[in-house]
């Protein structure tokens, strides 16, 4: 098939549960979408909406136990990564999909300098010297634009800022110019003028190195910012998919309708700002029927007894609510 | 600046710590060279004979030297606790990274320690000493036995807290192996309490020597041992004290300095107690 060929990642089926002593938990309940290679998709929702889970299902990061990934396929390349051995696994994570986390305090070693974690990331996947591993750090801190990149080699995390943290775990993602990367809330932890600063640096490094990104989100203009596409999770579900365009002008969903008409307007009329009542079901018992439906403004009697299915709308979008099928 | 207001508050347990350690181990080094006399040679023409210029601490019942005595006394008893203290460290490093690290093991490995630690170690060092006979081999073995849970304990609860920071999952997903996430990651930054440990566990084992060496279960006599020393001569304690009060003294610096040393280490190096 000729759509597959540019797919990069593709996960079909993707069932990942926690089993808690209060029950299981669907954290990750039948999700499947794909990256296209130079694409970046945004995945946005609450928190524990499952899009955290479904990133760290990806590299096989998923907290096994108290999780178990039940079923589902993720393709990389056309290969299932579920079915890698652990050795596998290590030689694609940090070299072909990297992954960069929003704690930017707690995400790099405390007790290794700045150098020394650069160039054991190289020394992992690559033989090369030491040295000229040194030489590739420099020039990638260089390409974040970190000022004095030979000084900062030598400096411990703690002696750097948050944007400058975040700007070397960036770094250390792009070491091996991998061809997935999964951010996940990567400016989250970070104020505002860092925020734009680290949404244009990669914005930027897309441009440059062609990676596709995975962008996880729960700031919808952010997402809007880098996304091509987006996906919309609630409750472990995928509820809707759209072109990033599309979802801002005609959103489908009960759910993104609020999401979006919950941001504030700088123009206009002014009001009282509109919210989604209600909030997140508990993950132990999801409400029967829709899982949206408790909270949905526009809720009928068949929301109330069957789980809608997720459907195709045109050629680019997806939604899952039985107003539309 | 901060590091310099920290050490000036915490300076009077390390100072005193470190320079009775000095001292212990100063003796224990250098045993050979601050005294001539042997310590397993008798003179029983000699016996029993108060402190004086020729035996600086007097004499025992068969006329050795007791000064020579308790220094090469203290050389044993540092011998058996370094290696006592090395191969603590070394298993309980071992096991509590893996229990720690590992959560299924952690289940069999935490419960056989806590088993372990219901026994208190000079208990089991005693019955190992008793079982295996006196000899400095196996009461380092015994010894090691008994001590090494505690130091597993503190490595896996280390372990543990140490796991959950993010910097493990970005290492992880940098590409990194269990053995490299392991011995990069988590080791550096849990070797302050593993330090502090190993010292705790050095004060206790002098003690718990001295204790074995007294009951007759620890270093074979004639060799001279701080415990054995002050086993001997209690015997005489009505016409001879010193036989007794020398080694008694040096266990106490001995051990008090290794504590103090722990005790001051451990605030020194708790990030909690920083303010």
């Amino acid at each position: 098939m000729n759509m597959m060929a540019d797919e990069l990642l593709t996960i079909k089926g993707l069932k990942a549960y926690f089993y808690t002593r209060d029950g299981v938990i669907p954290a990750v309940d039948d999700v499947s979408f794909h990256i296209k290679k130079g694409e970046t998709l945004g995945l946005v929702g609450e928190s524990g909406c499952g899009k955290s889970a479904t990133s760290l299902c990806i590299l096989q990061l998923f907290p096994q136990p108290p999780g178990r990934i039940e079923s589902g396929e993720i393709l990389f390349c056309g290969e299932d990564l579920l079915k890698k051995n652990k050795k596998e696994i290590n030689g694609i994570r940090g070299n072909r999909i990297s992954m960069i986390f929003q704690e930017v305090m707690n995400s790099l070693n405390p007790v290794l300098t700045i150098g020394r974690q650069l160039t054991e990331v190289i020394e992992i996947h690559q033989e090369l010297k030491r040295e000229q591993a040194a030489k590739k750090a420099v020039e990638i801190l260089n390409i974040v634009d970190i000022p004095r990149p030979k000084n900062v080699m030598t400096t411990y995390p703690h002696q750097l800022s948050g944007g400058m943290r975040q700007r070397v775990m960036i770094a250390m993602a792009l070491l091996c110019k991998p061809e997935l990367l999964i951010a996940d809330e990567p400016t989250t932890a970070l104020d505002v003028t860092i925020q734009a600063q680290v949404i244009e640096l990669m914005k930027g490094l897309k441009e440059m190195l062609g990676t596709s990104i995975l962008f996880i989100s729960h700031d919808l203009a952010l997402v809007s910012e880098m996304a091509e596409r987006i996906i919309v999770m609630y409750a472990g579900n995928i509820i809707e998919e759209a072109e990033t365009a599309e979802l801002f002008s005609a959103p489908m969903h009960p759910y993104t309708q609020g999401l979006l008409s919950s941001i504030p307007m700088l123009t206009g009329e002014r009001g009282k700002l509109k919210i989604i009542k209600g909030s997140v079901p508990r993950p132990t018992d999801f409400p029967e029927g829709c899982r949206f439906h408790p909270r949905c403004e526009k809720q009928t009697k068949r929301c109330l007894d069957n789980a809608p299915p997720l459907v195709k709308i045109g050629e680019k979008r997806m939604v899952r609510c039985w107003l539309y099928s | 600046m901060k590091r310099r207001k920290l050490y000036k508050i915490r300076c009077p347990y390390i100072l005193v710590g470190s320079v009775l350690v000095i001292i212990s181990v100063f003796i224990g080094l250098f045993a050979p060279v601050l005294t001539q006399q042997s310590p397993t040679k008798m003179f029983p023409q000699n016996r029993l004979q108060p402190p004086s210029q020729e035996h600086l601490l007097g004499t025992d019942e068969f006329g050795r030297d007791v000064a020579s005595r308790i220094f090469y006394g203290m050389r044993n008893s540092l011998q058996v606790s370094v290696l006592v203290v090395i191969i603590t460290t070394v298993i309980g490093l071992l096991v509590g990274l893996i229990a720690g690290f590992y959560p299924k093991t952690d289940m069999v490995i935490s419960r056989v320690l806590d088993a372990m630690m219901s026994f208190p170690e000079i208990i089991i060092a005693i019955s190992l000493a008793a079982l295996w006979g006196s000899g400095m081999i196996n009461i380092i073995l015994s010894m090691s036995f008994a001590y090494f849970s505690r130091m597993a304990r503190v490595v896996r609860a280390s372990t543990i807290a140490v796991k959950e920071v993010e910097f493990i999952d970005s290492g992880r997903a940098a590409g990194a192996s269990d053995g490299y996430i392991l011995f990069k990651y988590i080791l550096p930054n849990i070797l302050s309490p593993i330090i502090v440990q190993a010292t705790m566990v050095f004060a206790s084992a002098i003690i718990v020597e001295a204790t074995l060496s007294f009951l007759g279960v620890g270093i074979k006599p004639p060799e001279p041992s701080l415990g054995g020393l002050l086993s001997d001569g209690r015997n005489f304690l009505p016409v001879a004290p010193w036989l007794v009060i020398a080694p008694g003294v040096a266990i106490v610096i001995t051990a008090l300095g290794f504590n103090l040393q722990g005790d001051g280490l451990r605030d020194l190096l708790d990030p909690r107690l920083e303010e």
